[in-house]
């Protein structure tokens, strides 16, 4: 496939090869056949992994400075802002990469969800990356109260009320999330842990078996009308994939760089810019963009309906490569599931432009 | 106690997460004057809904005492609730002080509080905030101090020159407001500035209320001097945001140039 096995090189480079493989590795990723049309699509699975990675070094950083105490994560966030040599670029990287990580989540897995990508023999994959999206979720939400501006006391007070919708046990759930019985020290020291600990390692652990299982069913082909019999072509990963995969991590990076440089304050309004203070309610308190929908929800129908409704379009999502087994894959070959999930796409955008508008 | 009682209210406003938008739903003051059959009686709270007592969810009873839980009208206006209706003229500070203590505490020390005492009848809050009702609203000096309207002060001798000065204080604070807002916009946090201005505007005002001519230029020279060493500061700020966005440029150029080689190279050749 590359014009034979490459030949073992010599030195240190061999002594390091014959322990690690890793030359070896790459031979045999470069080489493996992906249909052709991967070097024409848009890599959204890869270009999660390098939002990723750049999340992880960026928080690094950024531990080097951030005070985890309410009393001083304010300070030191301003301090990373203004005193700390490019500590500002650290932060909006990390702060933009977020709600870029979390938008191009939503669109891979409705992507996925379209293309019926789920179907055998890839729900193994398909779950994976459920569980990374609600993962994903938590580490945005548990990061936004970090810096104790107004806006993230304010919008995980209401995030963490949303709670007490839970039948029987809604109260005691939220003085447990909070630890108390409003959002403080302990809710702040839970954050922190799940956010930097907790949060990261489940990624990376689901990361490594969602890409472990995707190798293992193989890079899905583009989804064919009943009756299309034509053999897919298949083509090397590299070079045509992997400079795929470059040109679209290069593009992540130039919309990131222009979000860090030319709208610093889009996803933080001015309440971002003030101190938490718990006696201050500013007005207009809305969690992040990305769950406006969930908020908006309870506002529109009785809360314990608005929960059930949430928690049955959980367990469908999940249920989806189990109840979607025609193995028909376009979407105009499975219409009702495609119907279903345009339905559910339109209530999640129209829901979160109705809690904006709120 | 009232200013307790005020606190608290609003404290547990806060703490609950109440919803800005209808904080004010079940106040009986709000309810029956907004269906007060006497239209007089109603005007106070449209005013009062622009105002920025309302924003800082500061609602009637802060004020004019009483208990806006109370569903009956008369209950909730009754002395037992605590009611104290409108302040007479030499009341006005001491119920405006309820909450703005340092300028009301200024203003008895100062010029008109001494010779209120004497019983002589002066300008208080409500001369100058209360222009547009419940609005409350900051003083229009250039309307309300003339020679015609203040022909007695002995202080005013160039009511003019006075009025200039208190302007020039105020645009040098929105200049610097401005400036604030625009490195913010940028993505630079400045709260620490916001504070210092206000701290510079607190200092000022006191000053202003005691409305003793002979303290007033040194007063103002003051503020102005403060307002110019943050805004140097802040200007400091734009600079560096200005510096950041042209290394944003060079970024976003290199990258469109590694993008357009990346795609040309990535393109399928016949």
């Amino acid at each position: 496939m590359t014009g034979g096995e490459a030949r073992e090189p010599r030195g240190w480079l061999g002594w390091l090869e014959r322990r690690t493989g890793l030359a070896a590795g790459w031979a045999r990723a470069r080489g493996a056949a992906v249909p052709e049309e991967r070097a024409r699509s848009l890599p959204f699975g890869g270009v999660l992994l390098f939002a990723l990675a750049l999340q992880i070094a960026t928080g690094l950083l950024l531990l080097l400075y951030f005070v985890p105490d309410p009393a001083g994560a304010f300070e030191s966030v301003r301090a990373l802002m203004r005193d700390v040599p490019y500590g500002w670029l650290v932060r909006l990287v990390h702060a933009h990469g977020a709600n870029l990580m979390v938008a191009l989540a939503f669109v891979h897995l409705f992507h996925t969800a379209f293309a019926g990508a789920y179907q055998a023999p890839r729900e193994l994959v398909w779950l994976s990356g459920c569980v990374l999206f609600l993962l994903v979720l938590g580490s945005a939400l548990t990061g936004y109260i970090l810096p104790w501006s107004q806006m993230s006391y304010w919008a995980t007070t209401v995030v963490t009320a949303s709670l007490s919708y839970v039948p029987f046990v809604g109260t005691s759930l939220v003085e447990w999330v909070r630890g108390g019985e409003f959002v403080g020290a302990p809710t702040f020291r839970r954050a922190f842990a799940a956010h930097v600990g907790l949060l990261p390692l489940a990624i990376v652990g689901s990361v490594a078996l969602h890409l472990a299982w995707v190798r293992r069913a193989g890079l899905s082909e583009r989804p064919r009308r009943a009756g299309d019999v034509r053999a897919a072509v298949r083509i090397p990963f590299h070079p045509r994939v992997t400079l795929r995969y470059a040109t679209a991590i290069v593009g992540y990076a130039f919309v990131l760089t222009f979000l860090v440089f030319f709208a610093p304050d889009l996803f933080f309004p001015a309440e971002h810019l003030l101190p938490a203070d718990p006696f201050d309610t500013p007005p207009n308190v809305k969690p992040e963009w990305y769950f406006l929908w969930a908020y908006q929800l309870p506002r529109l129908l009785p809360e314990a309906l608005a929960l059930a409704l949430q928690g049955a379009a959980l367990a469908l999502l999940f249920a989806l490569p189990f109840v979607d087994r025609g193995g028909r894959r376009h979407p105009l070959d499975r219409p009702w599931i495609s119907a279903a999930l345009a339905l559910a796409l339109a209530a999640l955008v129209g829901l979160s432009v109705l809690g904006y508008l709120a | 106690m009232r200013r307790l009682a005020a606190t608290l209210l609003l404290a547990a406003a806060a703490t609950a997460g109440a919803q800005p938008a209808d904080w004010d739903a079940d106040s009986t003051c709000v309810t029956c004057h907004e269906a007060e059959i006497d239209a007089a009686l109603a005007v106070p709270v449209p005013e009062w809904r622009d105002s920025v007592h309302a924003e800082h969810q500061v609602s009637c009873d802060a004020c004019h005492g009483g208990d806006p839980r109370l569903e009956d009208a008369d209950e909730s206006m009754s002395p037992e609730a605590g009611f104290l209706d409108d302040p007479s003229w030499t009341e006005m500070a001491d119920y405006c002080g309820i909450c703005h203590e340092a300028v009301a505490e200024s203003y008895r020390a100062g010029h008109f509080g001494r010779i209120m005492q004497a019983g002589v009848l002066v300008p208080t809050c409500d001369t100058c905030h209360m222009q547009d009702g419940h609005r409350i609203l900051a003083s229009q000096p250039e309307q309300l101090v003339t020679r015609e309207s203040c022909p007695g002060c002995p202080g005013v001798e160039d009511p003019e020159r006075g009025v200039a000065l208190l302007l020039a204080v105020r645009a040098e604070r929105s200049a610097l407001a401005a400036a604030i807002d625009g490195v913010e916009r940028k993505g630079i946090e400045l709260s620490d500035f916001r504070a210092g201005m206000a701290q510079v505007h607190d200092a000022f005002e006191r000053a202003l209320h005691e409305f003793d001519s002979g303290n007033l230029d040194a007063a103002r020279a003051l503020a102005v001097a403060q307002y110019r060493g943050l805004a140097e500061q802040v200007a400091g700020f734009e600079r560096e945001a200005d510096g950041r966005r042209r290394l944003g440029l060079a970024l976003l150029a290199a990258l469109a140039l590694m993008f357009a080689a990346l795609w040309n190279t990535g393109r399928p050749r016949e």
